[in-house]
């Protein structure tokens, strides 16, 4: 995980207030409870696959308000499949907190550039990337129906309303 | 039976010999040690128990003694210390004298010690036996001695366990004398606000309890005031008490409080952990028990404004002397409790040095609406409400370059005053620095649950240093978060240390007077860890509370109870049985009466010997506490300790270095401490090599030079003297001092005559240092190769003949 250290020494500065804006908001409430069992990480499937995503630190780091991390790519693993969720021993809604660390995120004005890129082309294409024309033969010679067209018009409306372009630009 | 029946009687011993299940089993080869055991002289019949100790196994014993018309029983199973007093009961329901009895140590300093040399270990484990069979037979049938009991109790210290102990006894009828050193009865629990986990009041539940203790008649509290001494023993135990005085006389003042309202001098009140005043003639806290008020010469100016508004009730008495009293008791129960550790040499923390940092206990004070800033948790910088506060837990705990214990109750407390100071101030940050958080107990982890829904945060790591902003008295602390894995850094407005509980500073004294043992971390030991975790090893002498060893209140508050029901076992008693291991001298024999002599009287640590001019000494059975030590110091061997006799210790040396004696370390160890060290490495499974046969005594002051010269000439490659550590811990007061002394000159002796010198060796290993034996077997054993065989054999050959000649004048070789 990225994160910026105070510029003379290695040190993190811990910010008191940065967890009151979690504990505010809907799902963010159960987070105090944490006590580092680790359960959450032992159970993602993201971090089966990869070193940046470790939830009972993103969970730490929260707490301690070393509020890079919430920006920083490895929040925007998650899939939001909910088993850390499921497994807690103390009631936290880990992946709500993950949520809503996005959506800090987002408010601040960070989205990292994978996320940005995913975003126009959903708003372009209706899907996350553009489907090969290889898949769409294949799916024809497996008889199946053609992939679902894309309601573009309302895609643009929706982009606009929550002003999805000055975030994505 | 008459002692000429006896001298009669053909010798029939029995061995059992204990598997305890794999323990020693495991290790030992029981069928070899059984076949040897046969081998041995007038044993008759051998059993094997899978336990002994258990209903079968005890009863495999009755029906051995009365199939085989058994009258001598050796059990080879755990140590003495263990099960003596078990099987001794067992021979005696079968009709046998209890003191025909021996245990045979094959499990905590055999199998135990040696479980990756089963080999060795069986030969050993053979040895132990044949030793003990040697004794067994020269034993003695002797009576316990009946003396009779004093009713009354004595509980040192007032806090929460002293008085639940003196409330407890008191209600059972029995006549409590409550000594407190301090001004009142209360301890800490007094100072606290609230107790964890249930934030009940910690005064108002205490309160009541310390006015309960000054209405009930059959209490007597005795405060401001110090133990000098103790002598006796079980059941009759005089105790010498010191009352202080405080310049007023306890039974004039009305507890008014005019005085101190007239006096015009404060002091910083320590009872408030001087973050509070006092005045020079006050109380420290309004709760007081006895509400006696007290004078404090050092502050005083002796105005006398006091003694005017005091008037005719005239309680007011300069002139007033410390007073002693000689209390006479059946049991003590020592309750004294244990200080803070104030981590003024730790700078890390900046204690003493940071305005902003604090002890737990401090801020105990300053959240008590009672305290000194009427409940309100201000920094001393700028009498600020702190916006943020840091708890540092394990100062001084859980760090062996302070204690290396966990204190047990800090975790507990720093969640408790930060739920307190988030009652107060909701809107501050609290962050608790933790290396582990533990909250074993009913209702503990809720509580640390509830102190995360308040908000409070919990940090991983033990800082490693305080930086102190000077503009502002803020506080930055650098620490290592180990969750993340990085170094974090939090500024704190004040940072709370949660400091150790430590051995209050009488305590080594108050062991010395009460002649009980210390373990490693300063508390008071108890005679078992398990089975006798409120005895002492002095009959009749109990612990309650944190003088043991950190304990919390409802923790103290059982102590205290259950000492009140161990100390009830002896006072509900007209008469206690003593053991009769004394000394007794042979007045035909005693040189007394021939010269001035009177070496005993002077030994004797109890003062139980008198040996008035041309009259032979007698030793006073009650006060003899059977230490042997005049034994051993008698320069004409007239006196005996029973069961402990020269002829039975002479009979064990000479069974243990039958064979390949070079080869052996020959180890007389003190029952109450080097004994219990070995059994402890043994219990620890702390292995070391298999070379030494220990002979047990009672007291280190026992090993007579003679011992020591009889195993050397029979060969022994070494000779190892195991005794309490100097200067306070014997049991018998001085014990070690005599054997010392006495092991010195021979030591100069063996040495001029050619003997090397790590081959007799003296060292000094309490009950607690298991470790410490095990290493100490591991360098002699070491000393031994590099001795090696041919050379100890050619020292000895050289010093036979001397030593003959020595033990022959004393007519000690014709028992041979």
């Amino acid at each position: 995980m990225e994160i910026q250290r105070t510029v003379k020494e290695m040190y993190y500065r811990v910010d008191p207030k940065f967890k009151y804006k979690i504990l505010k908001a809907p799902g963010g409430e159960t987070f105090k409870f944490c006590y580092q069992c680790g359960t959450c990480t032992a159970t993602c499937p993201v971090a089966r696959f990869t070193d940046i995503f470790r939830p009972n630190k993103i969970i730490h780091l929260a707490k301690l308000g070393i509020r890079n991390v919430a920006y920083s790519n490895a929040v925007w693993l998650c899939v939001n499949c909910y088993a850390c969720t499921e497994r807690c021993p103390q009631g936290v809604k880990v992946a709500d907190v993950m949520r809503l660390l996005k959506n800090l995120a987002v408010e601040d004005g960070y989205i990292p550039e994978f996320s940005k890129e995913f975003m126009k082309n959903i708003l372009n294409t209706g899907f996350v990337y553009s489907i090969p024309a290889s898949r769409i033969a294949k799916r024809v010679a497996l008889d199946l129906p053609p992939p679902p067209q894309p309601k573009l018009a309302d895609l643009k409306k929706l982009g606009e309303m929550v002003k999805i372009s000055e975030l994505i630009e | 039976m008459t002692e000429v029946e006896s001298a009669l009687e053909k010798l029939r011993i029995g061995v059992f010999i204990c598997h305890c299940g794999l323990n020693i089993a495991g290790v030992l080869d029981i069928a070899k040690l059984m076949d040897f055991s046969k081998t041995l002289p007038d044993v008759v019949y051998v059993k094997e128990n899978r336990y002994t100790c258990a209903d079968p196994g005890q009863k495999e014993i009755r029906a051995g003694i009365s199939e085989h018309n058994l009258n001598r029983v050796v059990v080879a199973a755990c140590s003495p210390r263990m099960h003596e007093p078990t099987f001794r009961k067992t021979v005696e329901d079968a009709g046998m004298n209890p003191f025909l009895f021996e245990m045979a140590n094959i499990r905590e300093m055999c199998s135990w010690a040696h479980s990756s040399q089963p080999e060795s270990a069986t030969e050993k484990g053979k040895e132990i036996i044949k030793m003990a069979v040697a004794k067994v037979r020269l034993l003695k049938s002797l009576t316990r001695f009946k003396v009779p009991v004093t009713n009354k109790a004595m509980v040192i210290g007032g806090g929460i366990a002293g008085i639940n102990a003196a409330l407890d006894l008191a209600n059972m009828g029995f006549k409590v004398y409550l000594v407190e050193k301090d001004e009142s009865i209360g301890g800490h629990m007094a100072q606290l606000d609230k107790t964890f986990p249930t934030l009940d009041c910690s005064i108002c539940i205490e309160g009541p309890k310390m006015v309960e203790v000054s209405r009930n008649p059959n209490i007597e509290i005795i405060s401001f005031a110090n133990v000098l001494k103790v002598d006796g023993f079980i059941g009759n135990f005089k105790v010498r008490v010191r009352k202080n005085p405080r310049y007023v006389i306890a039974e004039n003042c009305t507890g008014c409080g005019e005085c101190a309202d007239a006096c015009p001098v404060e002091y910083p009140n320590r009872w408030e952990l001087r973050l509070g005043t006092r005045r020079a003639i006050s109380v420290p806290f309004p709760q007081v028990v006895p509400l006696i008020y007290t004078l404090n010469k050092d502050h005083c100016i002796e105005c006398y404004k006091c003694v005017d508004v005091c008037g005719a009730r005239s309680a007011i008495d300069f002139e007033q002397k410390p007073e002693e009293v000689e209390l006479e008791v059946g049991t003590i129960t020592v309750a004294t409790g244990f200080d803070i550790y104030y981590p003024f040499d730790d700078t890390r923390y900046g204690y003493g040095q940071y305005t902003n940092v604090v002890t737990a206990l401090e801020v105990e004070r300053l959240v008590n609406a009672a305290g000194p800033t009427g409940g309100h948790v201000v920094r001393a910088s700028d009498g600020k409400v702190p916006q943020t506060i840091a708890f540092i837990q394990c100062v001084g705990s859980r760090d062996i370059n302070k204690f290396e214990y966990c204190t047990g109750f800090c975790c507990m407390y720093s969640i408790k005053e930060a739920i307190l100071i988030k009652e107060h101030e909701p809107e501050t940050d609290i962050y608790i620095l933790y290396m582990d958080m533990r909250t074993p107990f009913k209702g503990f982890e809720e509580f640390y649950r509830r102190a995360r829904d308040l908000g409070i945060t919990f940090i991983r790591g033990r800082p490693s240093e305080i930086l102190e902003n000077k503009d502002d008295g803020n506080l930055i602390i650098r620490t290592e978060d180990t969750i993340l894995g990085e170094p974090i850094e939090i500024e704190a407005e004040m940072v709370v240390l949660s400091t150790a509980g430590v051995p209050n500073d009488d305590t080594g004294e108050l062991a010395s007077i009460l002649h009980i043992t210390r373990g490693t971390d300063g508390f008071f030991m108890e005679s078992h860890p398990k089975l006798k975790p409120i005895d002492t090893p002095v009959d009749g002498i109990f612990l309650a509370g944190a003088c043991q060893g950190l304990k919390d209140i409802p923790y103290s508050v059982s102590q205290g109870s259950g000492s009140a029901g161990r100390a009830a076992t002896i006072l509900s008693k007209d008469q206690v049985e003593i053991e009769p291991i004394i000394a007794v001298v042979d007045p035909e024999k005693c040189r007394n009466t021939r010269m001035k002599c009177g070496i005993c009287v002077q030994a004797c640590p109890y003062s139980a010997i008198s040996a008035p001019e041309g009259e032979p000494a007698v030793v006073n059975p009650a006060m003899c506490h059977g230490c042997g030590t005049c034994v051993a110091e008698c320069p004409v061997d007239t006196i005996t300790q029973m069961h402990f006799t020269d002829e039975q210790i002479f009979s064990q040396i000479r069974a243990a270095l039958e064979e390949n004696p070079e080869s052996k370390i020959l180890g007389f160890l003190c029952n109450w401490c080097c004994y219990a060290g070995a059994d402890l490495a043994g219990t620890s499974r702390f292995e070391y090599p298999t070379h030494i046969r220990v002979i047990r005594v009672m007291c280190s002051g026992r090993v007579d030079r003679d011992f020591v010269l009889e195993a050397l000439r029979l060969g022994a490659g070494m000779v190892f003297i195991g005794a309490c550590h100097l200067p306070n811990d014997c049991h018998y007061i001085s014990g070690n001092f005599k054997m010392k002394k006495r092991m010195e000159t021979l030591h100069g002796m063996l040495t001029k005559l050619g003997v090397s010198q790590e081959r007799l060796r003296v060292s000094y290993v309490s009950a607690a240092e298991g470790l410490i034996f095990a290493n100490t077997m591991k360098e002699m054993s070491r000393q031994m190769d590099d001795l090696g065989l041919e050379k100890i054999k050619i020292e000895n050959a050289k010093l036979r003949p001397i030593i003959e000649r020595m033990l022959a004048r004393k007519g000690l070789l014709q028992k041979t």
